[in-house]
């Protein structure tokens, strides 16, 4: 016999219909046959499988799939095994012997077409197009009696049975097009490569699984949840309509379909219905063929039309199917979008503990489940956060947008000489661990001595250098105890202060900031072994010095010009306005301010870029102090502030 | 809850595992002509021996036959020349006198001469009915009587007898005591006009045979395969197949393939389409049977 059957693998066909891209109707079975792309739309894991019955005159029950599914990012990766998809024939050969002259014995053969597994990759470009591949295994077994005739002494008819399998791989390429939420497209290929096994017995020739190329092209159309209509066109001119939909957990799905290879036109319907969850589905579904199936047929029929499909041809038979599917995820579903992410404020790393008080970016949130949700924001900024920084939950309503600060820490360690661009990742999480959804924005991380020009954030520069501050200005001190030890206690602070200044001045210069980086400020120490600075410098420096030592000073803000501002250091001499004779007779080179109990306090305004000794940078910076701050009302009008370190 | 679940699963899947047969499987039933049966007819090649399989195409078991009537119109084709004859033949068994193996199986009846037999007005000449076997590994023939014969090798000799394709042979039979005389038409088949297609060769184990002949598309036709030795004139059948007369056959290379081609020089493949037909019953039962056979002989490639 020499044969050429039309056996074809699989094409288009599932046993639960077809439900068009699987994401958006129901969870998914891994039906390569009408999913090339192989997409799915589960978030981790998932598990599914399909048993049914088929009726044949008996009932005969199959596991027709078992598949297993991975998402990782935006690699989706299947695998299937199918050891109910097969197709077995039992046939007389029409060859038969005669044994001891009388007995005729027919010969039998039996040809088994199965496919054994199958593995699936995809990969989503964007959220309109997904492509992938279906690689799929078959096997086709082959049984055959035959008369083999011996011969020794004498020559015999020996009845043996051949045995032989057969492999092929096949390979399709799919592509899903999402135009938007009504309108799908989907192509594939159907047998586009093939990599076989040939027969070796010459019995077995011509009844091989053929491979026609062929094409599907598939069309949704999905305006409502609850209605959706599929198109599926194969180009061996077979077809699928279908209509699917989902309401309140419960789905259902319609498709009649057109086989090139059997009769009538509408060859049969696949009706299902169904109800899922967020983390199962099951759905029972039949095949119903419209012409007679009978567990006999004739041989010259195959031996001349052969088969299309190994579970879905002229001899397949009505069917039962139960398909179960679970979605096994350790992430959870995803219930809010980050939006936008916009960074407000640019990160000075010596300001460590600022962006806890004021958010350095905010983010629009959108909830897109049916229920309120908290969310927790966080940022971990690219070398300068080992972790991620929490910000306060906020609940958002469903379908609100919501602007969500973003608070930082900066540790105290960070160290970083020159300005850097980084790269900031916002999360937004719920209900897990994993985040719902993420942005990445570039942030410049300044040096840490860059400033912002805000004199309140001096602060920062005075006391990131306490421990040297106080080091350095007990070892002045200490230098001076015999005299220290010696004056009235009310005047303390005031000697102290004196003695810290002129030593402080000691061989120190004015220099200003270097040209390209207007804004930036030394710490104390940095002052020191530099020998000299500019006003923000010396002043943070100064200022450093006596805090270390328990002196409480303050920093005056000269604003009455854009282009050059000052800065200089108050001091309070913790004493009483009735006290002001043990420093000055002048009451004009000091002001009271009161303290937290209500008490009046001598403070005295010091100039220190005045590089000579304190009395004279006393009397410049009350002279600065009492024109800009008083005859010209800047402490009244603002331009002049004055900024309590602590 | 969740224990519950998941032992629900498991068990689900268990019994799922543990309950699935196969999916139904499709029995063909073969309404094909496209099949043959197959019988060896000699086991022993050195030393061939058959229990009635001639040119004359007679090649049925005579242990179950009471009487036989035959007649045959026979071509020998040897490379592009065939030869025809035509053949007549009877033989009455007598079912008193059976012939033995020595172990006791019947190996034939003896034969009777009861009366005189003409074919087609041409009286049958009566020679003598000797019969091959084999009995413990030996050959032997014995002599079972005789039967008539009327043969025509070529223009009417040595008997006047022309086998009639797709018409009619007249048999008369007249006792030589008593009886009833008997006369009757045996119906001649269509004749069988056969070409081989004998490909690949011996030496490489790939022959392959496919037989064409003028299917009629009715009933059955016999091929008998055969081999001749170097300088011999008989062959030796080696299978008789049976086939429907649809005009082709191929004969899977195994069944050539398999022979030890090397020790023959020809093959003869041997295409019968015949008549067969049984009348009366009991010691009366005659198989009137008429064949067309057409011998095809090819040297062995």
């Amino acid at each position: 016999m020499a044969l050429n059957l039309k056996i074809l693998p699989q094409s288009s066909f599932g046993l639960a219909g077809y439900w068009g891209l699987q994401e958006s109707v129901t969870i998914p079975f891994y039906d390569y046959e009408s999913n090339s792309s192989n997409y799915f739309g589960i978030k981790d894991w998932g598990i599914s499988l399909q048993y049914g019955a088929e009726f044949s005159g008996s009932v005969n029950s199959s596991l027709y799939l078992l598949a297993i599914a991975k998402k990782l990012g935006n690699h989706s990766l299947s695998a299937r095994f199918t050891p109910g998809y097969q197709k077995e024939f039992l046939f007389a050969t029409g060859e038969s012997i005669i044994i001891n002259d009388t007995t005729t014995q027919s010969l039998e053969a039996n040809y088994n077409y199965k496919e054994l597994f199958g593995l699936g990759y995809s990969y989503r470009f964007n959220e309109q197009f997904n492509a992938g591949l279906a690689v799929r295994f078959f096997s086709q077994d082959f049984k055959q009696e035959i008369v083999k005739p011996v011969f020794g002494d004498t020559l015999y008819l020996v009845r043996e049975t051949l045995d032989e399998k057969a492999n092929m791989w096949n390979v399709d390429l799919g592509i899903d097009y999402i135009i938007n939420k009504e309108f799908q497209l989907r192509a594939a290929s159907i047998n586009l490569f093939n990599f076989k096994d040939g027969f070796i017995n010459e019995e077995f020739q011509g009844f091989e699984m053929n491979q026609n190329r062929e094409a599907l092209l598939m069309a949704s159309y999905m305006p409502a949840d609850f209605f959706n209509l599929h198109l599926l066109y194969e180009t061996s001119n077979s077809f699928q309509v279908s209509t699917t939909g989902y309401a309140k957990g419960f789905t259902y799905g319609l498709t009649a379909f057109h086989d090139y290879y059997q009769e009538p036109y509408i060859a049969g319907v696949v009706p299902a219905l169904g109800y899922r969850t967020d983390f199962f589905e099951v759905l029972l579904s039949g095949v119903k063929y419209f012409s007679e199936r009978n567990s006999n047929a004739s041989f010259s029929k195959f031996y001349e039309e052969g088969i299309n499909n190994i579970i879905n041809n002229r001899y397949s038979f009505d069917k039962v199917v139960l398909s179960l599917a679970l979605k096994i995820s350790s992430t959870p579903e995803k219930k809010v979008e980050l939006i936008n992410v916009d960074i407000v404020r640019d990160i000075y790393p010596t300001f460590y503990d600022k962006y806890i008080e004021q958010p350095f970016a905010y983010g629009k949130v959108l909830n897109i489940s049916d229920k309120p949700v908290n969310i927790i924001p966080s940022v971990k900024i690219e070398g300068v956060t080992q972790d991620k920084i929490q910000s306060p939950s906020q609940m958002i309503a469903p379908g609100d947008t919501a602007t969500v600060p973003f608070y930082l820490i900066i540790p105290d360690k960070y160290i970083i000489d020159k300005a850097t661009l980084s790269y900031a990742d916002f999360y937004v999480t719920t209900s897990s661990t994993e985040p719902d959804a993420q942005l990445q924005k570039a942030a410049l991380i300044n040096s840490i001595n860059s400033w912002d020009g805000n004199v309140s954030n001096l602060r920062y520069f005075i006391m990131r250098d306490i421990d040297f501050s106080m080091n350095h200005a007990k070892s002045i001190l200490s230098k001076k105890k015999s005299v220290i030890d010696t004056i009235p206690s009310a005047i303390s602070v005031f000697i102290k202060s004196k003695i810290l200044f002129n030593d402080f001045v000691k061989g120190l210069v004015y220099t200003s900031d270097p040209r390209a980086t207007a804004e930036y400020v030394q710490f104390p120490k940095q002052t020191i072994e530099l020998k000299g600075g500019d006003c923000d410098d010396l002043s943070v420096a100064y200022s450093s010095l006596l805090e270390s030592v328990g002196i409480q000073t303050a920093l005056v803000d000269y604003k009455e010009d854009s282009e050059i501002r000052h800065v200089n250091v108050l001091i309070n001499t913790q004493l009483a306005s009735s006290q002001a004779e043990f420093i000055t007779n002048n009451d004009s080179k000091y002001f009271i301010r009161k303290n937290e109990q209500g008490k009046d306090e001598i403070w005295i305004p010091i100039e220190t870029t005045s590089l000579t000794n304190f009395d004279e940078a006393w009397n410049v910076g009350v002279e600065k102090f009492n024109r800009e701050g008083l005859e010209k009302l800047g402490i009244a009008t603002g331009k002049v502030d004055i900024i309590d370190v602590y | 809850m969740k224990k519950l679940l998941k032992y629900l699963i498991i068990s689900a899947v268990a019994f799922i595992l543990f309950s699935c047969d196969k999916p139904a499987p499709t029995q063909l039933i073969d309404d094909t002509t496209d099949e043959f049966e197959v019988e060896l007819l000699n086991k022993d090649l050195e030393n061939p021996y058959s229990s009635g399989t001639d040119t004359s195409g007679i090649t049925q078991d005579l242990t179950g036959i009471t009487n036989l009537i035959s007649v045959s119109g026979i071509k020998i084709t040897t490379k592009n020349r065939t030869n025809e004859f035509s053949l007549a033949q009877a033989m009455f068994f007598d079912k008193s006198k059976p012939i033995k193996y020595s172990d006791g199986r019947l190996l034939a009846y003896k034969t009777i001469i009861p009366g005189t037999i003409k074919f087609n007005g041409t009286e049958a000449h009566v020679v003598p009915y000797r019969i091959r076997y084999r009995e413990g590994g030996t050959p032997k023939d014995t002599l079972i009587g005789g039967k008539y014969l009327l043969y025509n090798i070529a223009n009417g000799v040595p008997d006047p007898f022309y086998f009639p394709y797709d018409a009619s042979v007249s048999f008369e039979y007249v006792p030589f005591i008593g009886g009833n005389n008997i006369s009757f038409n045996i119906v001649t088949p269509y004749e069988i006009n056969g070409t081989v297609s004998l490909n690949g060769n011996r030496s490489n184990k790939n022959l392959e045979a496919t037989l064409s002949w003028n299917g009629r598309g009715e009933k059955r036709v016999l091929v008998i395969v055969c081999l001749l030795k170097p300088g011999q004139m008989q062959s030796i059948p080696i299978y008789k197949m049976k086939t429907a007369d649809d005009g082709e056959m191929r004969i899977p290379g195994r069944y050539l393939n398999q022979l030890p081609l090397d020790r023959f020089e020809k093959i003869v493949f041997t295409f019968i389409r015949s008549n067969e037909g049984f009348r009366g019953s009991g010691n009366n039962e005659l198989l009137v049977s008429s064949q067309s056979i057409h011998s095809i002989v090819i040297d062995i490639p």
